[in-house]
């Protein structure tokens, strides 16, 4: 929790002190960046719930998630069609799902608790 | 209470973990709200998009403008070269010829060994001859011309008058008409050629020479000469009506 919080703060202080803008003509694969690492998060999170969770493992599907998605962004720059969307509604589908997941144990551990 | 302890000790366990969820999340952070400092929306996105599109065609448009630049200056040295060069070649090979036909053609003043041949009427006092017999005629000049030509004479003039494919030389009353002016007896014949030979025509036992000479008592000087010098044909009147080029 703490590492969350001070990443956070970090990111914050950073963003707004370093006040470093990124070029424009990349925005596509800023915005997959972001999606893709939150994704990560809410992969970790959920996983971490049932005990699954691996360094090695997700830190391999965050950049193999990265990669596919700078390079659908790269193909739909090239033929001038938003093909970066698909990353995009994967990303979404995939956050929302581990939402859910978070959510339910949450409720169940709730529930039980209550039970007992 | 188990759960807790189990999770205190993962914590402390996987320390790459904790570094990995770090990071993550400061990534995720600094992109959104540095996105969110940059005060920009989607609008503005797409017009530098285009923007950029247009500035893309714009640098191809150069490239090409300036293939197509190269290309024009490569072409045009390339014909000024052309131009320069076979201009000149052709202009110079042109005259070559053009001086080359005048040469042949009786057109340019020209030099070389030859004979002179002096003309002039019969003296004699023999009453047996007719007058007629006695003057020099032009059947006579043009015989001679002849013999002249077969012994190979490059070059003929009759008192100054060039002999050339047209001329012509015809009777005009007490004169002759050479290339259209009249010319006055004695008649100085000069012709360019092997010397021998035209001496030889002249005056060889049996030639017309010979018989003006000894048969109508004719004046037929004939002289060898190293340097002759036989002026062009001077006549205006070359003019060519009726023949055209067969092609």
């Amino acid at each position: 929790m703490l590492y969350v919080i001070g990443g956070i703060a970090l990111g914050i202080l950073v963003a707004l002190k370093a006040n470093i803008g990124y070029s424009l003509q990349y925005a596509v694969y800023i915005a997959l960046v972001i999606l893709a690492v939150i994704n990560a998060i809410t992969n970790i999170l959920s996983e971490n719930l049932n005990g699954q969770v691996t360094t090695i493992r997700s830190l391999i599907l965050l950049l193999s998630d990265l990669v596919f998605a700078c390079v659908l962004g790269y193909i739909g720059e090239q033929l001038g069609l938003p093909i970066y969307l698909a990353a995009v509604f994967a990303f979404g589908n995939n956050m929302y799902k581990n939402s859910r997941t978070m959510i339910d144990y949450v409720i169940e551990k709730y529930t039980i608790n209550k039970e007992k | 209470m188990n759960n807790e302890s189990k999770n205190e000790v993962r914590d402390i366990k996987i320390k790459p973990f904790n570094l990995l969820i770090f990071i993550l999340f400061f990534i995720a952070t600094f992109g959104v709200v540095s996105g969110v400092d940059a005060k920009v929306n989607e609008t503005t996105i797409y017009a530098l998009k285009e923007l950029y599109k247009n500035e893309q065609n714009l640098s191809d448009m150069n490239l090409i403008v300036e293939k197509l630049k190269a290309e024009i200056k490569y072409e045009s040295s390339k014909l000024q070269n052309i131009k320069d060069k076979s201009y000149l070649e052709e202009v110079i090979a042109m005259n070559k010829e053009i001086e080359e036909l005048k040469f042949y053609n009786g057109f340019t003043d020209v030099r070389g060994p030859g004979i002179m041949i002096r003309l002039a009427d019969s003296k004699s006092e023999d009453e047996t001859l007719d007058i007629m017999d006695k003057i020099v005629h032009d059947v006579d000049i043009t015989i001679l011309l002849n013999d002249l030509k077969s012994a190979g004479a490059e070059a003929i003039d009759v008192n100054g008058k060039r002999i050339i494919n047209i001329s012509e030389v015809v009777c005009a009353g007490p004169l002759l008409k050479i290339n259209g002016e009249s010319v006055p007896a004695p008649f100085i014949i000069r012709a360019v050629g092997d010397q021998e030979a035209l001496y030889n025509i002249v005056n060889d036992e049996g030639s017309y020479a010979y018989k003006l000479k000894n048969t109508f008592g004719m004046e037929v000087v004939t002289m060898m000469s190293y340097n002759l010098v036989i002026p062009k044909f001077y006549g205006n009147n070359y003019e060519v009506k009726y023949t055209i080029t067969k092609d």
